[in-house]
């Protein structure tokens, strides 16, 4: 494949991937809560590793894309923030999965 | 970029956090433990099944409130996927072809058409050794398949080898040491993997300060 064949396909390829996603620290949210039906903050904060602030920030991007929810309840007398994935941010992630693997396939040897 | 198989890992590594503050290990060697000194509480004047019932409160106590208390204000809530639930479903099934196994091993032992005894005879334990495999030593493997909890394998090994213990141990001492000894023993092994379990845990998670979170 001619270089500038390979690098104009590569560059289409990643202009359509979804960057709210790709962000490393997203992306570990999103992986999370697309295996997990529902998860709370503090799970989050040991999953992923983050400080509080880092999550929250976050998770507000995520939620103002439509991709979680983010819901506040009580459990007892203690505040829970609950998390999960939205049917549009499931699919933003399957389409994100297909995208990079199909860019990275295209990538030559 | 992520496979299946790394996502199966994240979910698993989800998942194996909630066996990592060895709790349900305490909760096991307690009611080992509490099978042993159960003839104990008999001699009270409690029979059975009350004995045992009283004999296992500690352990349910640890589960609940080691949950409630210790596990989850470190570790956060979390519900899993359709997949675990569908191992639950499972779960249930099988246990309840055990039971119905362990009810019709009974009614063919009352019935003194089973190949072998319950009790040994002259030395031979094949009874015991086989029943107790077939009745927890299985039983506790199919559920550590099912919950994915790898530990549960060596406590199922652990825990078909009492009965047969306390029928050797039997000719040596009388009931209920023989019981107080092996059950204390096979119930001491969980028991202590799992305090450590907790401790190290407890390092591990220690509890936020923060009260709020977002």
């Amino acid at each position: 494949m001619k270089p500038d064949k390979a690098n104009e396909i590569s560059q289409n390829s990643v202009d359509k991937i979804d960057k709210l996603i790709h962000e490393p620290s997203r992306f570990l949210i999103m992986a999370n809560l697309y295996v997990l039906k529902s998860a709370d903050f503090l799970f989050l904060i040991n999953q992923t590793g983050m400080t509080q602030g880092n999550l929250s920030s976050h998770l507000s991007k995520l939620e103002n894309a439509g991709y979680i929810k983010i819901e506040k309840e009580f459990v007892g007398k203690r505040p829970h923030t609950i998390l999960s994935i939205t049917k549009e941010g499931r699919a933003s992630f399957q389409e994100y999965r297909i995208k990079m693997k199909s860019f990275l396939d295209s990538i030559p040897e | 970029m992520i496979q299946n198989s790394d996502l199966t890992q994240i979910e698993r590594n989800a998942y194996r956090k909630f066996f990592q503050d060895g709790i349900w290990d305490i909760l096991l060697g307690l009611m080992v433990i509490g099978a042993g000194y159960a003839p104990l509480i008999s001699e009270l004047g409690i029979e059975r099944p009350w004995n045992i019932l009283i004999a296992f409160i500690p352990s349910f106590a640890v589960l609940i409130f080691g949950k409630k208390y210790v596990t989850i204000p470190r570790l956060g809530l979390v519900k899993f996927g359709p997949k675990r639930r569908a191992d639950r479903k499972k779960l249930i099934i099988v246990s309840s072809v055990f039971i119905f196994t362990t009810i019709i091993l009974v009614i063919l032992t009352k019935a003194e058409l089973l190949p072998f005894g319950w009790s040994t005879t002259a030395g031979d334990i094949t009874g015991p050794v086989v029943i107790s495999l077939l009745l927890i030593g299985l039983p506790l493997s199919i559920v550590a398949y099912f919950i994915d909890f790898n530990r549960l394998y060596l406590y199922a090994v652990v825990i078909s080898l009492t009965w047969p213990s306390t029928e050797i141990l039997y000719y040596y001492y009388s009931s209920p040491l023989d019981e107080i000894i092996v059950f204390g023993i096979a119930g001491g092994i969980p028991l202590i993997i799992g305090l450590t379990f907790l401790v190290k845990f407890m390092i591990k998670y220690p509890l936020s300060t923060d009260k709020t979170a977002i």
